[in-house]
């Protein structure tokens, strides 16, 4: 029965490859970047989008612990001087491939924030657990007017998954 | 027990002096297998002659011949026959006809004596086998969350802590073959670390009851009865195949989960032994469970023996071990939970020949935990090793007088709890207990059970739990019962002791050593309406104000600690049902109704103030196949949520909707004693991802095998 399965994909792997369209692709192909920021157990991390690498002097992205009540919270904080923000509640990541238009910005970067409306990082005092947020993220800098696309994959113990890639204006 | 019963009242009867002028023997079978049946009741009323059938269900009697003479047969679990021995019949094959469900069975928690179900002074909930095979459930966890006024909250470990009538876990005691189970994880004991398949029924009373049971059984005590001597000759083996529709249509069918159970016993002489096996291997839906967990393996094994060298002494040795093994795997984290248990009990029954019997137990309890966090690229984050052990030792002495029935009792235990997070790494206590009841009828109808339990431990006060319950017998079927009683708390090791840093999230526990014990008073009516061949019918009412409540507080910003300072009352209302339409088909249902509240007035968080179930079952008059469908409902209900910043739960921004889930399963007789089962869960596929049920629908199948007999 098995066998038998197989076969019949790879018959219909066939015919899809034989009526494949052979016309040039002009889909975008887009960097992206993964990021696995450090432990928040030894302090915030700080991102550059630009530089691609750590950077606590210019940063647009941070994942900081900040006071909440007795406690302590995971937040994701942008940089509001250096960054808008955007969010895509219903399109893929990997489906992105231009940024929103200009009005869809907002430069309350908090709203990513703990606690915010479109909060990245969500702790669930239900389940006891921190949860990443399913929505694609749009960040622009201010600086070089670039935009980067941005999707958050796992949070764990202090350290988060992300990855992002710049987006045709 | 059944059995035992009827053998005490016609034992005399055997050696009165009859003239024995006609002899019948005969066999007595399982009508729908034809398989002898030991030890049931052959007796002739008018004649006052009985006996018991024989391991192979052959049984000899003498009567005095004659008209009108009638043998009556019977058993536990099947329907009484009688016939007519006019025609002089020397040997008879009697076939009866099993009955699907027993009313009157034997209970034991609610007084730890035996009474039939219908005369315990004390309102006791049963789940009976057939109820155990109906649900379908392969854990306690499972069967228990299928009633009403039980719910379950997710733990931090990330497995599921059971609520009864709202109220947390904690407060009711769990029992397996009443001796408390040790090793609770955050203060809880998680029942899906319990499997059904060794289950004989559970017994559930409401209440406090530490008159009896001591620490813990502030709301009420569960004792989970396993398998023992009465199961007989038997060997059983289980597969089921079960998987979420999540999952299977997501990964295929290569990544359910498997259950095996194998049960034996086999009774030698006096000595009868039992063995059981239950293997389980699960692939958890992260997506819809929020488990951290990916496969977790679970083994449990019992060995059980019981010798009886003589009418006079009978011992008991059980060993229960359990192993948990729980893998997660994800981009930035490894995580793997490793438990284990191990409970030995060795229990010595004495009876005088003045009436007293005695039964003391060594209990042994172990506890193993270990919880390692690592990082794919190999940095070790956390490593976690919690034990725990408790040693008892119990002596009960009983007595039934004509005026009524004593027993009384000691215990004495010696706890330890070592864990990185509880000061000095290692705390021990213990514990000194002296118990009494006396169980008597006041006046025919009435009859009350009062007792008190004095619990001394090394490190406070002694705490006095009495407790007085009154059962009117107002006619032959109708009962009304009441019963007031006290409970506590003591407080746990980590509450004490703990001593731990949340790094991630920025605070630290400190325990408080100078807690006091929660109490517990509470108050119990109810009527219950029993008709033994048909309905059974009740409706209690219970109050129970809890105070020192403890609960953890900010002593400073980032600084939590343990304080006794709630109080609490819980009131509600149950209705039970039970109604056996025909020998095929049985019905249950039940309905509740919580309104939990702290001092200030305000609702307790996970209150469900409306819930009900019902079951409806279908056993086949030849036992061919087998159908039962459940539902359960709960009501609208407004959720709350914990806030960080003001450190109180609050109302959640809208009400949960009314919710129903269904289980449906059934079971085919394929071949002889081979049969084919299926089922589903959650058929609605009811989920709610912020309160559960996390998981949705989901299916099994599975095939059985249970041979019994010589």
């Amino acid at each position: 029965m098995k066998n038998l399965t197989q076969l019949v994909l790879m018959m219909m792997l066939l015919l899809c490859v034989a009526c494949e369209d052979t016309k040039d692709d002009d889909s975008v192909t887009l960097t992206v970047i993964e990021v696995i920021t450090g432990d928040l157990d030894d302090g915030s991390y700080y991102y550059n989008f630009t530089s691609e690498s750590e950077d606590t002097a210019s940063w647009h992205l941070s994942l900081q612990n900040i006071a909440v009540g007795n406690y302590y919270m995971p937040s994701i904080v942008l940089d509001s001087t250096k960054v808008m923000v955007a969010v895509d509640t219903v399109n893929a990541f990997s489906d992105i491939t231009t940024g929103p238009s200009s009005s869809a910005y907002s430069s309350s970067t908090s709203l990513v924030g703990y606690g915010g409306t479109q909060e990245i990082l969500n702790y669930s005092f239900t389940t006891h657990t921190v949860s990443t947020s399913t929505s694609t993220y749009f960040a622009y800098i201010l600086a070089t007017h670039k935009v980067y696309k941005l999707y958050f994959e796992e949070y764990s113990a202090g350290i988060v998954k992300f990855k992002y890639a710049e987006l045709s204006q | 027990m059944k059995q035992r019963f009827f053998i005490l009242i016609f034992a005399g009867s055997i050696f009165a002096n009859v003239d024995p002028t006609q002899t019948i023997n005969g066999t007595v079978v399982d009508a729908a297998t034809n398989i002898p049946i030991p030890n049931v009741n052959v007796y002739i009323k008018k004649q006052s002659a009985g006996t018991a059938t024989s391991l192979n269900g052959n049984f000899s009697l003498n009567y005095e011949n004659g008209n009108n003479v009638f043998l009556t047969v019977s058993h536990i679990g099947y329907a009484d026959k009688t016939i007519s021995l006019n025609d002089n019949s020397e040997v008879v094959v009697i076939k009866l006809d099993e009955m699907f469900f027993e009313m009157d069975d034997i209970v034991v928690t609610s007084t730890r004596t035996q009474k039939l179900h219908r005369d315990v002074p004390v309102a006791t909930e049963v789940i009976s086998r057939q109820d155990i095979e109906d649900s379908g459930a392969l854990h306690v966890q499972d069967l228990l969350n299928s009633y009403s006024g039980v719910s379950l909250q997710t733990s931090v470990d990330g497995g599921s802590m059971l609520n009864i009538l709202g109220m947390d876990s904690r407060y009711i005691l769990i029992l397996v073959d009443g001796q408390p189970i040790t090793g609770k994880f955050n203060n809880h004991v998680s029942l899906d670390q319990v499997p059904t398949s060794q289950i004989k029924k559970i017994e559930i009373i409401k209440g406090p009851n530490s008159s009896l049971y001591g620490s813990e059984a502030m709301a009420g005590a569960i004792n989970i009865i396993t398998n023992s001597k009465s199961s007989g000759n038997h060997m059983s083996f289980n597969i089921r195949y079960n998987g979420t529709e999540n999952k299977l249509k997501a990964d295929g069918i290569n990544h359910g989960s498997e259950s095996l159970q194998f049960n034996t016993g086999k009774t030698l002489g006096s000595v009868t032994a039992n063995f059981s096996a239950d293997v389980d291997f699960i692939e958890t839906d992260k997506t819809i469970q929020q488990i951290d967990a990916d496969d977790i393996s679970k083994y449990s094994g019992t060995i059980d023996l019981e010798w009886q060298p003589s009418n006079r002494h009978s011992f008991r040795l059980k060993d229960m071990v359990y192993s948990h093994a729980e893998n997660g795997t994800s981009s930035l984290m490894n995580t793997s939970t490793r438990i284990s248990r191990n409970t030995a009990l060795l229990n010595h029954r004495l009876s005088f020949s003045n009436g007293w019997n005695l039964s003391h137990t060594v209990n042994h309890n172990m506890y193993r935990r270990t919880y390692v966090q690592e990082r794919p690229w190999g940095d070790l984050v956390t490593d976690d090793v919690t034990e725990e052990s408790n040693m008892e030792y119990e002596s009960m002495i009983q007595k039934k007088f004509n005026s009524g029935e004593l027993n009384a009792g000691f215990e004495g235990s010696s706890a330890s709890y070592t864990s990185d997070r509880v000061q000095n790494g290692t705390q021990s206590v213990t514990a000194v207990s002296l118990f009494g009841q006396y169980d008597f009828y006041l006046w025919n109808a009435l009859n009350v059970v009062s007792g008190i339990r004095l619990d001394h431990y090394s490190e406070y006060d002694v705490v006095l739990s009495p407790r007085i319950g009154f059962m009117y017998s107002i006619t032959d079927r109708w009962k009304a019962r009441t019963t007031w009683g006290k409970g506590f708390r003591s407080p746990s090791f980590m509450e004490r002791f703990i001593d731990w840093n949340h790094v991630q999230f920025g605070y630290r526990v400190l325990g408080n050593a100078k807690l006091k014990p929660e109490l517990s008073n509470g108050f119990t009516a109810g009527v219950e309406y029993y008709h033994p061949a048909k309905y059974q019918v009740s409706v209690m009412l219970y109050v129970t104000n809890f105070q020192n409540l403890i609960e953890d507080y900010s002593i400073e910003a980032g600084l939590l600690s343990y304080r006794n300072i709630e109080q609490a009352t819980y009131r509600g209302l149950e209705l039970q049902g039970r109604w056996i339409i025909s020998n095929t088909w049985l019905s249950s249902w039940g309905f509740n109704i919580v309104d939990n509240r702290d001092n200030s007035g305000i609702l307790i968080p996970n209150t469900q103030p409306l819930s009900g179930y019902g079951r409806i079952s279908y056993k086949s008059p030849k036992r061919l196949w087998s159908a039962a469908l459940r539902a359960k409902w709960v009501g609208a209900y407004m959720p709350e949520d914990y806030n960080p910043e003001t450190g109180e739960y609050e109302k959640a921004g809208q009400s949960l909707a009314a919710s129903t889930i269904i289980d449906m399963n059934a079971k085919v007789n394929i071949w002889k004693q081979l049969s084919l089962g299926f089922g589903i869960r959650n058929a609605g596929d009811y989920t709610h991802d912020r309160y559960g049920p996390f998981i949705g629908r989901a299916m099994y199948i599975e095939i059985s095998t249970k041979i019994t007999g010589e």
